[in-house]
């Protein structure tokens, strides 16, 4: 899969605030205004599917009403079953994400250091990195067979090149006149590790992590709709097996959640944690 | 770091590492230590690429997958652009649209799967529809970015003109999204490719190359399911060559370009 960086909204400026009550009331309405337009769509998308449901224009096992798959959700939500399956697969996720994402910033990091290492290892690993995971999932099925470790490898896969990329590129990016700044204030190597280097490979590294853990939560998905006994996308194909349409629904709106979560959580985290961070 | 440029040279110390595994491999199969159908001896997958080669059945899947990612393509990018240029352009329609978009798109594409199998079946349509919502959202970014890029003095020229809005569409903004809206069909087309071979994998129904990868690795055959692997990753090369070449006349392209898997 291919993922590209989110629609352009437009977003308020932070100079925003400062402005006086009378134009923030505005600012308020055209904001309602906004959340009104953008939920035409999805209220219009409701409105087919709850008429489609009326008219049993499709089988009820196949289109389930709006209101079944909201009770399946509360349900599963409260009951824990979906608690219990999103842990298994986050884990593997964690897991996965410390192996391969590991790996990879320690491979990015020693390359973005030393060009001679570079110059050997980098071509071969960005060539066998082009293959995207889902090709490699025979190989790997064949050599780890389908258990706990297949997963593992698989995450450690998909989530060792964006943080061998990106480490690579932050060791490389911290501009030359930081680096002559650094010269002039005749800093040793560790004050300049500490107050060059790493401040600038960081936001990069983050960066490195968040597409890390959106490649891995996609690629885990298949994997247990292929062959795993547990986990979020287990239980999506196995009630699609099932033909509980209301189950798989709430499955694939978990999904979607818990990527946009994890997405939005470290972003929130490089804001806090790196201000000076540009994205 | 600023490398002076000059003539690219082809470096002896990038081939050490490869030639290094393959001997590695070579070695590693003679002893015959491991499982040989693990760990195939090179003797053996040249057999299976000549065999392959040779396999009708190979082809004819690989001529499936090609006119399902064409069919699934076609739909998906035609789409994606018309709704990105709708969105790029007009400020209503991306306030309509954008929301919905952005949260069907947090969905992993793959999961579409179950729900698209209980409506459409294990045949053709479902796997279409993946395939097109595998190159939509990429079309579609670009597309928008694309229109987002109309140079401010232009479009001023165009109100001085009082050109109506399909020809402001047509003389101004088309013409200056034209390299995002290439760049867009380039990953729109990689990306229908992986969601071509991962249809057929995880349906793993009729034909198609995916559907006889899966079939390699049920024989346990792994000198076919390594055949597979590079029939795929060579036709993925060449589609997207073939896309740049098609737009080789525009600018140089650029565009919102993350690729993962």
């Amino acid at each position: 899969m291919i993922r590209t960086a989110p629609f352009a909204t437009t977003g308020a400026p932070a100079a925003r605030r400062a402005r006086p009550a009378a134009l923030r009331s505005t600012q308020t309405y055209a904001r309602l205004r906004a959340i009104a337009i953008g939920a035409i769509v999805p209220l219009a998308v409701l409105a087919v599917w709850s008429i489609a449901v009326q008219l049993h224009l499709m089988r009820s096992q196949i289109l389930p009403a709006p209101l079944t798959v909201w009770r399946t959700g509360i349900e599963l939500l409260t009951g824990g079953d979906l608690a219990s399956a999103l842990a298994v697969s986050l884990q593997r996720v964690v897991l996965g994400l410390a192996l391969g994402g590991g790996l990879g910033f320690i491979a990015g990091t020693l390359l973005g250091r030393s060009q001679t290492l570079d110059a050997y290892f980098g071509p071969a690993i960005r060539t066998v990195c082009q293959i995207p995971t889902i090709a490699w999932l025979p190989v790997f099925m064949l050599v780890f067979g389908i258990g706990e470790e297949l997963k593992l490898a698989v995450i450690a896969k998909a989530t060792f090149f964006p943080l061998f990329l990106n480490s690579f590129a932050g060791m490389r990016t911290a501009p030359v006149r930081f680096h002559e700044v650094a010269d002039v204030l005749e800093l040793n190597a560790w004050q300049r590790l500490r107050l060059v280097t790493i401040p600038a490979a960081l936001p990069l590294v983050a960066t490195g992590v968040r597409l890390a853990l959106s490649n891995a939560w996609h690629v885990l998905i298949v994997v247990e709709m292929l062959a795993s006994a547990a986990g979020i996308g287990h239980m999506m194909a196995w009630s699609r097996t099932l033909f509980q349409l209301d189950v798989v629904f709430v499955t694939i709106a978990v999904i979607g959640a818990t990527g946009w979560l994890m997405d939005a959580g470290m972003r929130r985290l490089e804001r806090l944690a790196m201000p000076w961070s540009a994205s | 770091m600023i490398r002076t440029a000059r003539a690219p040279r082809i470096d002896w110390r990038a081939y050490v590492v490869p030639l290094g595994c393959v001997l590695l491999w070579v070695w590693a199969a003679s002893t015959g230590r491991w499982n040989p159908h693990l760990l195939v001896p090179p003797q053996q997958l040249a057999i299976g690429f000549a065999q392959s080669a040779r396999n009708p059945e190979l082809w004819l899947a690989l001529g499936t997958s090609l006119a399902r990612l064409a069919a699934g393509f076609l739909l998906g990018s035609i789409a994606g652009i018309a709704v990105g240029v709708a969105v790029g352009c007009s400020r209503f329609a991306e306030r309509l649209i954008t929301p919905s978009l952005d949260s069907v798109r947090q969905v992993a594409l793959f999961a579409w799967i179950p729900l698209l199998t209980a409506w459409f079946g294990d045949g053709d349509a479902a796997k279409v529809i993946l395939i097109a919502l595998a190159a939509f959202f990429p079309a579609a970014l670009n597309a928008q970015s694309g229109c987002r890029q109309a140079p401010a003095a232009l479009l001023e020229v165009g109100r001085v003109l009082e050109f109506d809005a399909l020809t402001r569409l047509r003389r101004i903004i088309l013409p200056s999204a034209r390299p995002s809206i290439a760049a867009g069909l380039q990953i729109a087309l990689t990306s229908a490719w992986i969601g071509t071979i991962g249809a057929e994998y995880l349906i793993d129904q009729g034909a198609g190359l995916g559907v006889f990868l899966a079939s390699a690795r049920m024989d346990n055959r792994m000198d076919v399911v390594i055949v597979c692997i590079v029939l795929l990753g060579f036709t993925g090369c060449a589609l997207s060559a073939l896309v740049r070449w098609v737009f080789q006349k525009g600018a140089p392209v650029r565009g919102v370009v993350l690729v993962d898997d």
